[in-house]
């Protein structure tokens, strides 16, 4: 009996030394190989942006048959919580041609300038019953202070996307929350979009099954 | 008669002895091969998923879904807003526009008593008493169909709910009752009790 429970424990401690042996070789090579690779490109801040090379620059397939160069992506490490945000301008062109895609499987909206990636955020979508559209969409109004009549609900910063009052507002954006099929983005985050983006820039909707094979 | 068994006794305990001490080995081996294969193949391993890593680590793609909250649950979603405030709905549980004189038959006539008949718009409407005792009020009150007093009571201080269950309805509890308690106690030690007796037989089962 004392044989068979050594046995056990050595087959259990076999077991345990399997991956113990296997995952932490793996780990700490990742990033000295990455840092590596974003070395060669000048001028670049680890943890904050990363630069694509100019002769390598990663195309984004986007929904309506449209394409854009992403020219620089913010570094940011791990999950996003709800609610927060990141944005940063720093040292990418104060101008060029903005568009945003939002992405409802990953619940992630990015918003891009000349090819660069200056905010990202998490979002909340339509429900399954009032789902938010996707697609190609341009910017129709922008309101600071909306207020929405179908709702008797505050929406400010909006940028309003369809005829049928699909919009990017702020709003409280919670775990387990969803809206009536606008777009969601914490309020601060709404303030800023709402200042870089004009009439007429792009919004591009990927619907979540994309985004998943994506 | 001991000397006799004592040869194939003791061969029959080396046997096992071999075989245990085979079982240990061929254990420790395998954990040995295991923990070897970790060691030689995982740089390898390790070596194809960096590069894989690697090649996908710059692709926007991967990017936006490394900083994903991951996808939405399936579970209940609650709206940031309300609908727009329309016609409220209101429980009027009280109001009844009969007349009432005639009253109404009895749903159940299995969970009104007869008593209550005649005053059945209270039944309705059970008026609070003392927890505890939701038939009382029947009673009292509502002496016989000629009971002047009021058909209505109202709900006193720490009254019960107008839907009162009935008694002894089919409403099953959750927690076992003492009898089902005590049946399952009793059955662990029969198993108990079982099992000592089998440990004790034992060695009397052997042959000689």
């Amino acid at each position: 009996m004392r044989s068979f429970i050594l046995v056990v424990l050595i087959c259990l401690a076999g077991i345990m030394l399997w991956p113990a042996a296997k995952e932490p070789a793996a780990a700490p090579e990742i990033d000295a190989k990455s840092a590596a690779l974003l070395a060669h490109v000048p001028d670049n801040a680890p943890g904050t942006r990363i630069w694509y090379a100019a002769n390598d620059y990663p195309r984004l397939k986007l929904p309506g048959g449209h394409e854009e160069i992403v020219r620089s992506a913010l570094n940011i490490k791990g999950p996003m919580q709800f609610g927060s945000f990141i944005w940063d301008e720093e040292r990418v062109p104060k101008k060029g041609p903005m568009w945003v895609r939002v992405d409802l499987g990953h619940q992630i909206l990015s918003v891009f300038r000349g090819g660069h990636e200056i905010g990202s955020a998490v979002i909340l979508y339509g429900t399954d019953g009032k789902p938010t559209p996707t697609g190609d969409f341009t910017v129709l109004q922008k309101a600071a202070d909306y207020h929405s009549h179908a709702y008797d609900a505050a929406m400010p910063y909006m940028l309003r996307i369809t005829n049928d009052g699909v919009a990017i507002h702020g709003s409280n954006v919670r775990e387990g929350y969803a809206t009536h099929g606008c777009i969601g983005v914490p309020p601060d985050f709404a303030k800023r979009l709402f200042t870089v983006m004009a009439k007429g820039d792009p919004v591009f909707i990927v619907p979540a099954s994309t985004a998943k094979q994506g | 008669m001991k000397q006799q068994d004592e040869s194939p006794a003791a061969k029959a305990d080396g046997r096992r002895r071999r075989w245990k001490r085979t079982l240990l080995l061929t254990t420790l081996f395998v954990c040995l091969f295991f923990v070897a294969v970790a060691e030689r193949g995982g740089p390898a391993i390790s070596k194809i998923r960096k590069d894989g890593i690697v090649a996908t680590l710059l692709d926007p793609l991967s990017l936006f879904a490394g900083r994903s909250p991951g996808e939405r649950g399936e579970g209940a979603l609650l709206p940031t807003k309300l609908a727009k405030a329309g016609p409220e709905e209101r429980v009027l549980s009280e109001v009844r526009d009969r007349d009432p004189g005639i009253g109404d038959p009895p749903a159940d006539p299995g969970f009104l008593p007869d008593a209550a008949l005649p005053g059945s718009r209270a039944a309705d409407a059970l008026p609070g008493g003392p927890a505890g005792e939701p038939f009382a009020p029947f009673g009292a009150p509502f002496g016989g169909p000629g009971d002047p007093g009021p058909s209505f009571i109202p709900g006193g201080p720490g009254g019960s709910p107008p839907f009162t269950p009935p008694p002894g309805g089919g409403i099953a509890s959750g927690i076992p009752e003492p009898g089902t308690w005590a049946v399952m106690i009793l059955g662990f030690f029969a198993v108990g009790w079982a099992m000592r007796r089998r440990a004790q037989l034992r060695p009397g089962l052997l042959p000689e």
